[in-house]
């Protein structure tokens, strides 16, 4: 039982950070036909902005997350007005914007390796306290940040979309861009603010993941597959799928180390990708869509 | 500089290029003739260079290990596939990844039978004394040669073959079919062509001369590391491919060259800066060429344009 | 007689449809738009899986068979909206077709040479008569993404045909073809009915091309088959009537 708890309760911290990863990733790949490999280099990106005003400049973790928010906000809109719309206006194809996200991916993360050099870097939170709730449960520190951060964003944002009428434009546009469009969405607009809510919350989950785990540029390159895996899992391009699909494969991932080694964890993860893509591509939460 | 030691360094950088020549070939195959978008292709070539690896250090002959590597991956390419290749373009590469991703953390993990993150080692012996058997006999002859070059020779020797057999195979009707798959399955099928048929011939070709280059992968870097075989190493592999053209078995050579120079060779340029930083530079470089080459020229230096199919 | 008895049911665009096709003739299948036609002949080809029912052609049950063996055995279709290999040349798209090619197969590619080679020089000739047929030859080398829609149609045709068909089943041939060219067309294929016995089941909308040459209808409407018989018969159906005013009040 203790065991249970406590893969539980890893397991719904690594999910957390899947589902701020996959949330973006899927709404990208929905309604811009983009599969972004970069995405994982954005969550890089957060962590190290986070690090370099948290660590480097001393100020609180709140403002450095933010920090972080703000600037792959930013980066996700430069790039689609640089990269990505010219790219679609040109008539350029999914395995196309694929592989030049390929190309970015390499461009970001070894830029940011170039910028703050391949060491591990920490940021300044107390990376050792701990409780004990009940008997042998663990929970630390670090793992109550992730939960309660995570679990704010991811209940906002799940609001936010059912409610505004900028979340619901955004799932119209990703369940059909055709028919949205006809309807009288401004997609546009709603292309932007879709890469601003990509890219926060690919800058979020950088920085829980760098506190979380370790700070290295290939933390969110580690972390991609898996975020992919949470996407398919929902339901590509269906938002709430993925946000499910995060916690629901940190709790598989983390609860298969009670019959396996932990080391094969991540592998798990990636079965449960190739899976769901073999029996039901649409995803647990999905509807079979027409192609 | 010391004249010999820039020679074996330039022999390391080339037989390195002619690896990756002989492995994005085998890529060319499923992507430029086939279009499958392979992401794991390199999980072929750890199977190719652990089973030679593994069979030397169990005393097996070389020419038997060799074959059985190559074969090992052919098998797992059709092992993949059959599941697999029914897929939508864009699901079938995530799979491929994943797929290798996880042969990867196995081979990390059973670090038992294959050495795991500490390496696998012990493979060279056969390898060493044929090398050896080699320059022995070019000495007896009055030529010195630097203990690189046999492998380099070899290494381009069997690229060079593997792409004319490519190029003859290209004038073939059995290709005609594989292109007729690549582009547009319902009329392939229509005229009597098996689709999956086809579509798992590619990948057994091409992850078998992925298996090849891994057997020269371990003869070259003699002993192997589960991250050596990272998907980055296939995300390289379609720079190259890129570069060069898909669909263009010469654009491969060319290609592999190229982007072998950019990753090591300008290791001797002298910069300002750090070699660490210099390296990140490099691979900076590489994203930029890709991302060029997609945006402005994606049929690459000898891909035609009329023939190119990523907008689909 | 051999015939073509297909039942499919099950499946929502067409629902319990029996017919069946004699050998040799020229039959047309038609009725109003959205009556399950061409999800017909997806499911007598092998294209959709239909849901229950049996599909025969010559003595073979093809019942849920995959597409290639079922063009292989004889039956071959075309397509509504064309499917032609783009990137590849005019010529290449139709030699693709060709039946008993020793060098499609890979293991004869790489060793006899000599096996495929000539084959292949019969197939390019027997390729270029069928494209001079259709009237399209002069477009022989450039790449098949370079032809109009009607010319398309006529590149399908002659891709089918090479498969030395049995039955052929043809989704709108003449659509985007000129009005000579198509007459021309429907001669050349009376021909290959007279001197090779070939069966083709067209789907067709222009009804005096349909009443006018051929010798057995088949109305379909709302998935399943209405009527079925000779022109005439069909002309005077009461049932085909309602069903042509009734869907469509703008198709006559």
């Amino acid at each position: 039982m203790t065991e249970f708890l406590n893969t539980t309760i890893n397991g719904l911290s690594s999910g957390a950070i899947y589902a701020l990863g996959a949330i973006g990733l899927s709404l990208v790949y929905g309604i811009l036909k983009l599969v972004n490999f970069a995405h994982g280099d954005f969550m890089t990106l957060g962590g190290y902005v986070a690090f370099a005003v948290n660590v480097s400049a001393g100020l609180p973790l709140i403002v450095a997350i933010l920090a972080a928010l703000v600037t792959v906000a930013v980066l996700g809109l430069a790039l689609e007005l640089a990269v990505w719309a010219p790219m679609r206006r040109k008539g350029a194809g999914v395995m196309q914007l694929l592989l030049l996200s390929i190309g970015l991916a390499f461009v970001l993360r070894n830029l940011i390796l170039f910028q703050w050099s391949g060491s591990t870097r920490s940021l300044d939170v107390d990376q050792f306290q701990s409780w004990n709730p009940f008997g042998d449960v663990v929970i630390t520190r670090i793992q109550v940040i992730v939960m309660v951060t995570a679990g704010v964003v991811l209940i906002a944002v799940a609001l936010m979309l059912r409610t505004t009428l900028v979340g619901k434009s955004m799932r119209a546009l990703s369940d059909s861009f055709d028919l949205a469009e006809v309807s009288g969405v401004n997609t546009r607009r709603i292309v932007l603010y879709t890469w601003v809510l990509a890219g926060s919350l690919a800058g979020l989950a950088g920085v829980l993941a760098a506190i979380y785990t370790t700070l290295t540029p290939n933390t969110g390159w580690f972390l991609l597959l898996s975020i992919f895996a949470a996407v398919v899992l929902g339901g590509i391009g269906n938002a709430y799928g993925a946000l499910l699909g995060g916690i629901v494969l940190g709790l598989t991932q983390e609860w298969s180390t009670m019959f396996i080694r932990p080391t094969y964890k991540e592998a798990i993860g990636f079965l449960v990708l190739i899976l769901v893509l073999l029996i039901r591509p649409q995803g647990i939460f999905g509807q079979a869509r027409t192609l | 500089m010391d004249p010999l030691l820039a020679f074996g360094f330039w022999a390391f950088v080339l037989t390195f290029a002619g690896i990756y020549a002989i492995f994005v070939l085998g890529l060319q195959v499923e992507v430029g003739d086939t279009g499958l978008i392979n992401f794991g292709h390199v999980a072929f070539m750890a199977i190719g260079a652990y089973t030679l690896g593994l069979g030397l250090t169990n005393g097996w002959p070389m020419w038997l290990a060799i074959p059985a590597a190559i074969l090992a991956a052919a098998a797992a390419g059709l092992l993949l596939g059959i599941p697999t290749l029914r897929l939508r373009a864009d699901y079938f590469a995530i799979t491929t990844i994943a797929a290798g991703e996880i042969l990867r953390i196995t081979i990390q993990n059973e670090q038992g039978t294959t050495g795991g993150t500490q390496g696998l080692r012990g493979a060279s012996g056969p390898w060493r004394e044929f090398n050896n058997d080699v320059l022995d006999t070019f000495q007896g002859w009055g030529i010195d040669l630097d203990r690189r070059v046999p492998l380099l020779v070899i290494v381009w020797v069997t690229a060079l073959l593997v792409g004319l057999l490519l190029v003859y195979l290209g004038r073939t009707p059995w290709r005609r079919a594989l292109r007729a798959v690549r582009e547009n399955e319902e009329a392939a099928a229509a005229s009597g062509i098996p689709v999956l048929s086809y579509k798992l011939q590619s990948l057994a070709l091409g992850s078998a001369i992925a298996g090849l280059a891994g057997v020269f992968y371990i003869l070259f870097s003699t002993t192997l590391f589960p991250e050596n075989f990272e998907p980055i190493f296939t995300f390289v592999g379609f720079a190259i491919l890129i570069l060069g053209g898909i669909g263009s078995y010469f654009g491969v050579v060319l290609g592999s060259i190229v982007i072998s120079f950019i990753v090591s060779g300008t290791r001797f340029l002298d910069f300002p800066l750090d070699a660490d930083k210099v390296a990140a530079l490099r691979f900076v470089a590489i994203g930029l060429l890709i991302m060029g080459l997609m945006a402005f020229r994606p049929q690459g230096i000898f891909g035609k344009k009329e023939e190119l199919h990523l907008d689909a | 007689m051999r015939d073509l008895r297909v039942r499919f049911g099950g499946l929502q665009a067409v629902a319990g449809a029996t017919f069946d096709v004699r050998e040799g003739s020229l039959t047309a299948l038609i009725g109003p738009n959205g009556a399950g036609k061409t999800t017909a002949f997806n499911l007598l080809t092998g294209f959709i899986r239909a849901d229950g029912g049996a599909v025969t052609f010559d003595g073979h049950d093809i019942f849920r068979m995959r597409p290639d063996r079922i063009s292989r055995l004889g039956m071959v279709r075309t397509f509504q909206l064309t499917r032609v290999l783009s990137k590849m040349t005019v010529i290449d798209n139709v030699m693709l077709a060709a039946p008993d090619q020793p060098g499609i197969r890979l293991d004869n590619a790489l060793f006899r040479r000599r096996a495929w080679r000539a084959r292949e020089r019969e197939v390019h000739d027997e390729a270029m008569t069928l494209l001079a047929e259709v009237g399209i030859e002069t477009h022989a080398g450039a790449y098949a993404a370079t032809l109009s829609g009607g010319q398309r149609k006529l590149l399908e045709l002659a891709r089918a045909l090479m498969t030395h068909p049995r039955l052929v089943l043809l989704d709108e041939p003449m659509a985007g073809v000129n009005p000579t060219l198509g007459r021309r067309l429907l001669e050349y294929l009376q021909r290959l009915r007279a001197e090779r016995g070939l069966t083709i089941l067209f789907v067709e909308h222009d009804m005096d091309t349909v009443m006018g040459s051929s010798d057995d209808i088949i109305v379909m409407a709302e998935g399943a088959v209405i009527s079925r018989g000779t022109p005439d018969h069909v002309r005077s159906d009461p049932k085909v009537i309602d069903a042509y005013l009734g869907a469509e009040p703008a198709a006559a």
